[in-house]
C-alpha cells in the first residue's frame, strides 16, 4: 500500500487543504475543573481560555508547573474532556478519529512500551494509523534514520536512555506525516545535538504548512522556532501573541559589525555618546552560542569514536521532507532579532579563530587568568596554547557528556 | 542476454562489511528441509528447537494419531515463509543494518554492487501485507498482547506450567484400575486444571493489559491514534484470546497424546496382570463365578460371543457331548437367544472345570478368557470414553398427561383424607366414586384454597379446632396440587418389587432414527442410575435419604427388545449403571406386542418405524441379603431418577478427536467470557481492584444455588409464624437482584465441556453453537458492551504518571 493510501490522508483531505489562515485548532472557553470521587470540585486547572492556531504556524505553549499547559495538551488529543468551553481540531471533536489521523503527538515523558524495540514501536503505531505494510517499513527506516536510532533498533525501548527514548517518541509522532504535530517539552533529555535536530524538524515541519503546537519549559527553544506563544499562569492565560511582538524591545536597538579599528571605533561610541547617555549605552563582543560550540566539538569527536547510544541523527526523513531549503532555529531566531551573527553551520573548528574573539569577558574569565583588556579596546586573540588547554579541558567535559549518554543507556 | 535478477535484501555491518540474503515469499529448502535448513544457515537454536519439536510429533504420528502431522505442517509453512525475516533479524540482532530491497544475478553481486554505490538500494521491502487495512489497528493492538507474553518470558512460563499439569502430573495417576475410570480420571483431572490455570491467566491478563496500559499511560499514545476505543478494548480481548487459542492448542496436544499414552501403558500392563492372574480371579473378572447362567455384560458383545461360540463347540467336543458337526453346532448356538448361547456356554463351561484335573477349567480356556478380557476392558474405553456419544431420552411430554389425571386422583385422595368434612370443596365430593379429573383441577384448587383460608381463620379466631394431625395442611391449592403432581412422578420411576418377568417397568425410546440400520456390532450404552424408592415429593429430601437406604446389591433383571436380550445382574444404588446395546435389540412388533395396550399413544401410529423403538422392561427381584443365598431377598422398591434425564441410551454421535476439539472450543468460550469480565473491570479500575471485583463475581456465580433457594422459598428468611412466612423488606431487593443474576448466570453454567468429555458424551455442533451464542452473546455481550462504553468514555490522562 503506498503513502497516499493511508488513512490519515485518505480522510478528509480537504479540511487541511486551506490557506495559511486555516485554523487548525479553535479553543473556545475552555475550563478544566478536576472533580473527586463525589463530583466535589478539587483544582480548576484550566480557566476560560480561548485561542486559536492557524495552519503552518509553530504555537508555543509557556507557563510554570502546574499551569495548565498539559491539561490543555490532553484536551486537545482528546484524553481529558473539558467540564467547560469548545475545542475543534481539523474542524471537529479532538476525539473523532478523523481528527486523530492528523494529528502526532509526542508526550513529556516516554509512554511508550518497554518490551518493543525501535523498529517494532514504529510498526506497531504505523499500524494503528492502518498504514500499508511496506510502506510503514519504509517510514520506519527513514525516521529511524532521521532520529539516529538505526544502529540500536533491536534494543527494547526499556533499555533506551531517556534522550533515545524522546528519539523514538518523536519518530512514532511522526509515522503518519501528520498535519498537526504536538510536543509536550520535546527537548527534555536530549543532548544539545538532538535539541538542535528537534528545533530544525519543528521549523522543516512548519515550512511544509504542518502545525506545531509546543509545551516547554525551555524558552529558549521556544524563542527559537515559536511563531506565536501564549503563557499560562493559574489556568489562565496571561499573554499571547506572536514572539516577535511580544519580546521586541522598541525602545533599544542592537548593531552587529566586523571589528573596527580603535580609533573608528572611538568615533562612532562618540558620536552615539552625544545622544544616549553613559549607562545606556553597552559595548561587547557578540559570542558564539554555546549550543553551536557543543555541536562543533561533538561533530568532530563522531569522526573517531564510536557510540552504543544514539548517534546523531541525519537528515529529515524522506516523506517528512519539504522541497525548499529550511532556515536552521539559529536562523529564524537571528531574523527574529534583526541582528547577523556568525554562522552556525560553517565547519566548526576547535582552534578559536583569531580574526574574532568570540567570546565574552565573563567566559573569558572561566577559561582564562588573564584579565580582558580596557572596555574600549578591542579583545585581542589569546595565546594559543592557553587556548588549546583551555578547550581540552572543555572537551574532557563533553567527552564526559558523551560518556555519561553511553552509561544512561543501560 | 539480459541477466536473470532476483531479489536481494542487503545488509551493512557498521564495520563496513555488506551481505545479501534472498528476498522471497516461500523459501522452497526452508518449507521443505526446515530444522535442516535452519542449521546451514546458521540458525542453530531454531534448529535444535525445531528438531525437538518434529521428533516429538514423529512419535506421536508413530504411536498415537496421525493428527500429530498437523505441528509438524504448521513448523514447516511457518519456516518456509519466513524464511527470509528470520535470516533478517539473526543478522540484525548481530549488529547488521537493513540497507534495503536490489534486484541483481547473485548474492554476492547485489551486496557488491550496493556497497560500490553502483546500485541504491529500494527501500521499498518485500513485506506481505496480510491484514486488511481497517483491521491493522486491531491487529497491532492483538499483537501487543503477544509480544508482551513473549517479552516478559509469560507466554513460556504458562505454556510450562500447563505441560507439567497435562504431561507430568498425570503419570502418577491410578484410576479406578479400569482403563476406563483412568481415561476419566485424566480427562476430568487435566481439563479441570487447564480451565483453573488458563482461567485465573485469562483474568490476570485482561485485568493487567488494560489497566496498567492505563495506570503507566501508554495508553494515552494509543488513545490519540486514530482508532476508536472499543477496537483497542476489542484488541486486546482478541490478543488474550488468541494467546489463550495457542495455549489450549499446546494443551490440548499434550492431553490427547497422554491419554493414549496411557491407554496404550494400561493395555501392556493390564495384559501383564492378567496373564499372571489366578484363574478363579479371572473367572470371577470374567463374571463366570456366579451361580446358574446370569449372563455377563462382555457376552453381549458380538465378537465376545461369537469366540465364546467357539469356546462352547470346543469344549463340548472335548467333553464328548457335541451331537452333529461342529459347524452346525456353531450355527445353532448363533441362532439361539442371548441368554440360551450363555446357557450353552457356561454348561460346557462347568463341564470341562469338572472333568479338568486342577479346580479350574482347562488352562487353554483361561487364557483365551484373559484375551477377551484385555480386549473388552479396552473396548469399553473406545466405546464409553473415547467417543462422542449422543443421548436419547424417553419421550416424557405425553406422559405429563397421565401424570396430570394421575395427580388429580392423588389430590382427591388426599383431601377427603386429610381435610375436614365441612372444609370439602363443594361440588367434588357428591359422589365418592368419580375420581376428579385433570381438568376440573383449576376449579377445585381454587375453592380448596377459599376453604382453607376460612380455616386457618376460624383457628385464628377460635371458633374452629383442628383435629389431630390435621394441623400441617398445605396453605393452599396450588401447594397441595404441587405436592401430589411432584408424588405423581416419584410414583412412575418407582420399580416395584416383582418376582416375574415383564411386570414391572417398561420404558420406550423412539428418538433414534435409523437404529435398525446401523451396524449389528455398533455398540450403544444403555445408561441409567438405580436408587432406592423414597415416597417423598421433595427432591432434596429424597435424596438426602438415600443415604440412609442399605447400599448392598440388588438383584435386576433388564430385558431389551421382544425379550431377545436380557441382563440379569445385582446392581448397586446410587450409582450409574451401563450396558451395551446392538441395533439388534431394537424393534418391536406392534401389532403383536404382549404390551400393546401399554404402548404409548405416538407408538401406536405408523409414525415412528416400529424398527427403530428401543423397549426397555425393568424387573426388580429385590435387594440380596446374601450373594451365597441369592434366593433370601428383601421386597424392596427401587427408582430410576426418569424425570432427571437419568435414563438413557448413549450412542456413538463422533469419534473422540472431534468431540475433545469440540470440548476444547467450549473451554475457549468459557476463557472468552473471563477475558470480557476482566477487561469489563479494566475498564474503569486499576489492577487490584479490578482483579478483587472478577474474583467477586465469580464467587457471585458460584452461588447460584443459594440464589436459586432463596428465589423457590420467596424470600431470605426461614421463620414462619402460624403458616405463613416472615418478611422483610430485604427480600424485595434480594428476589430482584437474584432474579436478575440467575437468569444471567444460570443459563451460563450449563456448559460444562469436562464431565462430559469424562463420559464420553458428545458435545454437539448444535450445543458448541449455543453455549457460544449464550456464553459469549448473552454474558459475553453484556460484559463487552458495559467495558467498551465505561473505557469510550474514560478521561484517560488522569492516572499513572500525570
Amino acid at each position: 500500500m503506498m503513502a497516499t493510501e493511508t488513512r490519515e490522508q485518505t480522510t478528509d483531505a480537504q479540511a487541511g487543504s486551506g490557506g495559511g489562515n486555516e485554523v487548525v485548532v479553535k479553543v473556545q472557553g475552555l475550563t478544566k475543573v478536576f472533580k473527586d470521587f463525589w463530583g466535589r470540585p478539587k483544582a480548576k486547572a484550566v480557566n476560560d481560555v480561548s485561542f486559536d492556531i492557524r495552519r503552518g504556524e509553530v504555537f508555543g505553549l509557556l507557563g510554570p508547573n502546574g499551569s495548565g499547559k498539559s491539561t490543555t495538551i490532553k484536551m486537545l488529543l482528546g484524553l481529558l474532556h473539558p467540564s467547560k468551553g469548545q475545542i475543534q481540531v481539523f474542524g471537529r471533536s479532538p476525539r473523532d478519529v478523523r481528527t486523530k489521523a492528523r494529528i502526532g503527538y509526542l508526550p513529556e515523558e516516554s509512554y511508550l512500551y518497554k518490551y518493543l524495540d525501535s523498529e517494532e514501536t514504529l510498526d506497531f503505531f504505523g499500524n494503528l494509523f492502518a498504514i500499508g505494510g511496506p510502506e510503514r517499513r519504509k517510514r520506519a527506516e527513514q525516521l529511524l534514520d532521521m532520529v539516529g536510532l538505526k544502529a540500536v533498533h533491536l534494543r527494547t525501548v526499556g533499555e533506551f536512555s531517556k534522550g533515545m527514548q524522546r528519539r523514538i517518541g518523536l519518530a512514532q509522532a511522526l509515522i503518519n506525516d501528520p498535519d498537526l504535530v504536538i510536543l509536550d517539552e520535546p527537548t527534555s533529555g536530549m543532548d544539545p545535538i538532538g535539541c538542535r535536530e528537534m528545533k530544525d524538524l519543528i521549523l522543516n515541519l512548519a515550512e511544509r504548512g504542518k502545525t506545531v503546537i509546543l509545551s516547554s519549559h525551555l524558552l529558549s527553544d521556544v524563542e527559537d522556532v515559536c511563531d506565536r506563544a501564549v503563557i499560562y499562569y493559574g489556568g489562565q492565560v496571561q499573554a499571547l501573541g506572536e514572539l516577535k511582538d511580544l519580546l521586541a524591545e522598541r525602545d533599544s536597538v542592537r548593531i552587529t559589525m566586523p571589528l573596527l579599528p580603535k580609533e573608528s571605533m572611538d568615533k562612532v561610541l562618540d558620536r552615539i555618546r552625544e545622544d544616549v547617555a553613559e549607562d545606556k549605552l553597552e559595548v561587547e563582543n557578540p559570542t558564539q552560542n554555546l549550543e553551536n560550540y557543543f555541536i562543533n566539538v561533538v561533530n568532530k569527536a563522531r569522526e573517531s569514536e564510536a557510540t552504543s547510544g544514539a548517534t546523531s541523527g541525519s537528515q529529515v526523513a524522506e516523506f517528512l521532507r519539504s522541497d525548499g531549503p529550511v532556515k536552521s532555529a539559529v536562523d529564524r531566531r537571528l531574523e527574529r532579532l534583526s541582528s547577523p551573527v556568525a554562522e552556525p553551520e560553517a565547519a566548526p573548528e576547535l582552534k578559536p579563530k583569531p580574526e574574532a574573539p568570540k567570546v565574552d569577558e565573563a567566559k573569558l574569565a572561566a577559561l582564562s587568568d588573564d584579565q580582558p583588556e580596557s572596555e574600549s579596546k578591542p579583545a585581542e586573540p589569546k595565546p594559543e596554547e592557553k587556548k588549546k588547554e583551555d578547550l581540552s579541558k572543555a572537551n574532557e567535559k563533553l567527552s564526559g557528556l558523551l560518556g555519561g549518554n553511553d552509561d544512561d543507556s543501560k | 542476454m539480459a541477466e536473470a535478477k532476483s531479489r536481494w535484501s542487503v545488509y551493512e555491518h557498521p564495520q563496513g562489511e555488506f551481505r545479501a540474503l534472498p528476498a522471497r515469499h516461500l523459501d522452497a529448502a526452508a518449507l521443505l528441509l526446515g530444522p535442516i535448513w535452519a542449521f546451514l544457515n546458521g540458525l542453530i537454536l531454531l534448529s535444535v528447537g525445531l528438531l525437538i519439536v518434529e521428533a516429538i510429533a514423529a512419535a506421536g504420528i508413530v504411536y498415537w494419531s496421525k493428527w500429530y502431522l498437523v505441528p509438524i505442517l504448521l513448523i514447516h509453512g511457518h519456516t518456509g515463509f519466513n524464511a527470509a525475516r528470520l535470516l533478517g533479524r539473526t543478522l540484525k540482532e548481530n549488529g547488521w543494518v537493513y540497507r534495503g530491497d536490489v534486484d541483481a544475478p547473485t548474492d554476492i553481486a547485489a551486496a557488491a554492487r550496493v556497497k560500490s554505490g553502483e546500485l541504491e538500494p529500494k527501500l521499498e521491502p518485500l513485506t506481505i501485507d496480510t491484514v486488511p487495512g481497517p483491521f491493522k489497528p486491531v491487529y497491532a493492538i492483538a499483537r501487543l498482547t503477544w509480544q508482551a507474553a513473549f517479552r516478559y518470558k509469560f507466554f513460556w512460563a504458562v505454556a510450562f506450567m500447563l505441560v507439567l499439569v497435562v504431561a507430568a502430573l498425570p503419570l502418577v495417576l491410578k484410576g479406578d484400575g479400569t482403563a476406563e475410570g483412568l481415561v476419566s480420571v485424566l480427562l476430568t483431572y487435566t481439563l479441570a486444571m487447564v480451565f483453573v490455570l488458563l482461567g485465573a491467566t485469562t483474568v490476570w491478563l485482561a485485568c493487567g493489559t488494560l489497566s496498567r496500559d492505563v495506570a503507566e499511560c501508554q495508553m494515552q499514545m494509543v488513545a490519540t491514534k486514530p482508532i476508536p476505543r472499543w477496537q483497542i478494548w476489542l484488541g486486546k480481548w482478541l490478543g488474550i484470546m488468541s494467546l489463550n487459542a495457542a495455549l489450549l492448542f499446546l494443551v490440548g496436544i499434550s492431553i490427547y497424546g497422554m491419554v493414549y499414552f496411557r491407554v496404550q501403558t494400561f493395555e501392556s500392563n493390564h495384559e501383564r496382570a492378567l496373564a499372571l492372574m489366578p484363574a478363579d480371579k479371572v473367572e470371577r473378572e470374567a463374571s463366570l463365578h456366579f451361580p446358574g447362567y446370569r449372563m455377563p455384560r462382555w457376552f453381549f458383545r458380538p465378537w465376545a460371543a461369537s469366540l465364546a461360540h467357539g469356546w462352547t463347540v470346543k469344549m463340548e467336543k472335548d467333553a464328548g457331548t457335541i451331537g452333529g458337526s461342529e459347524e452346525d453346532r456353531l450355527q445353532e448356538l448363533q441362532k439361539m437367544p442371548k441368554p440360551e448361547q450363555f446357557e450353552a456356554f457356561k454348561v460346557a463351561y462347568e463341564n470341562a472345570k469338572s472333568t479338568s484335573e486342577g479346580v479350574s477349567a482347562p488352562d487353554w480356556i483361561m487364557d483365551e478368557l484373559r484375551g477377551m478380557l484385555a480386549k473388552f476392558e479396552l473396548e469399553k474405553v473406545k466405546h464409553r470414553t473415547l467417543a462422542g456419544r449422543a443421548s436419547v431420552k424417553p419421550e416424557t411430554s405425553k406422559l405429563e398427561e397421565e401424570m396430570q389425571a394421575y395427580a388429580a386422583r392423588l389430590l382427591h385422595e388426599d383431601v377427603s383424607m386429610r381435610l375436614e368434612r365441612q372444609f370439602w370443596p363443594e361440588g367434588y365430593y357428591n359422589s365418592d366414586s368419580e375420581p376428579l379429573k385433570f381438568e376440573q383441577v383449576p376449579d377445585f384448587k381454587n375453592k380448596l384454597t377459599q376453604n382453607l383460608n376460612s380455616r386457618v381463620d376460624l383457628i385464628f379466631s377460635g371458633d374452629f379446632q383442628p383435629s389431630a394431625g390435621k394441623d400441617d395442611l398445605p396453605l393452599n391449592g396450588d401447594e397441595w396440587w404441587d405436592h401430589w403432581f411432584s408424588m405423581a412422578k416419584v410414583h412412575w420411576e418407582a420399580v416395584n418389587f416383582s418376582t416375574e418377568n415383564l411386570e414391572s417397568r417398561q420404558v420406550f425410546f423412539f428418538h433414534l432414527p435409523g437404529a435398525h440400520s446401523m451396524p449389528a456390532d455398533e455398540a450403544i450404552t444403555l445408561r441409567f442410575k438405580l436408587e432406592g424408592f423414597v415416597n417423598e415429593a421433595d427432591e432434596s429430601l429424597r435424596e438426602t435419604m438415600q443415604i440412609t437406604i442399605s447400599d448392598t446389591l440388588y438383584d435386576a433383571l433388564l430385558i431389551f427388545g421382544n425379550g431377545i436380550a436380557g441382563a440379569r445382574d445385582y446392581l448397586t444404588i446410587r450409582t450409574f449403571h451401563e450396558f451395551f446395546v446392538y441395533p439388534t435389540y431394537f424393534g418391536i412388533d406392534r401389532k403383536n406386542d404382549p404390551d400393546r395396550g401399554r404402548l404409548p399413544e405416538e407408538l401406536k401410529s405408523d409414525s415412528v418405524d416400529e424398527r427403530d423403538i428401543f423397549k426397555l422392561i425393568i424387573v426388580n427381584h429385590g435387594q440380596v441379603v446374601d450373594l451365597d443365598q441369592p434366593d433370601k431377598r428383601i421386597k424392596f422398591s427401587l427408582s430410576i431418577p426418569y424425570w432427571k434425564g437419568q435414563l438413557e441410551l448413549l450412542y456413538h454421535e463422533s469419534s473422540f478427536e472431534v468431540n475433545f476439539l469440540r470440548s476444547m472450543s467450549v473451554v475457549f468460550c468459557w476463557l472468552g467470557i473471563l477475558g470480557l469480565m476482566g477487561l469489563a473491570m479494566a475498564s474503569f479500575m486499576d489492577f487490584p481492584m479490578a482483579a478483587f471485583a472478577c474474583i467477586g463475581l465469580l464467587v457471585i456465580s458460584l452461588c447460584t444455588g443459594v440464589m436459586e433457594q432463596v428465589l423457590a422459598d420467596g424470600g431470605l428468611r426461614q421463620t414462619y409464624t402460624i403458616g405463613q412466612r416472615n418478611t422483610h423488606f430485604l427480600d424485595w431487593f434480594a428476589l430482584v437482584a437474584f432474579k436478575a443474576l440467575t437468569s444471567i448466570i444460570s443459563p451460563l453454567q450449563d456448559y460444562s465441556p469436562i464431565t462430559s468429555l469424562s463420559e464420553g458424551r458428545s458435545i454437539t455442533w448444535g450445543m458448541l453453537g449455543r453455549a457460544y451464542l449464550v456464553v459469549w452473546g448473552l454474558g459475553g455481550g453484556i460484559f463487552a458492551a458495559f467495558g467498551m462504553g465505561v473505557f469510550s468514555q474514560r478521561e484517560l490522562a488522569l492516572h499513572g504518571k500525570e
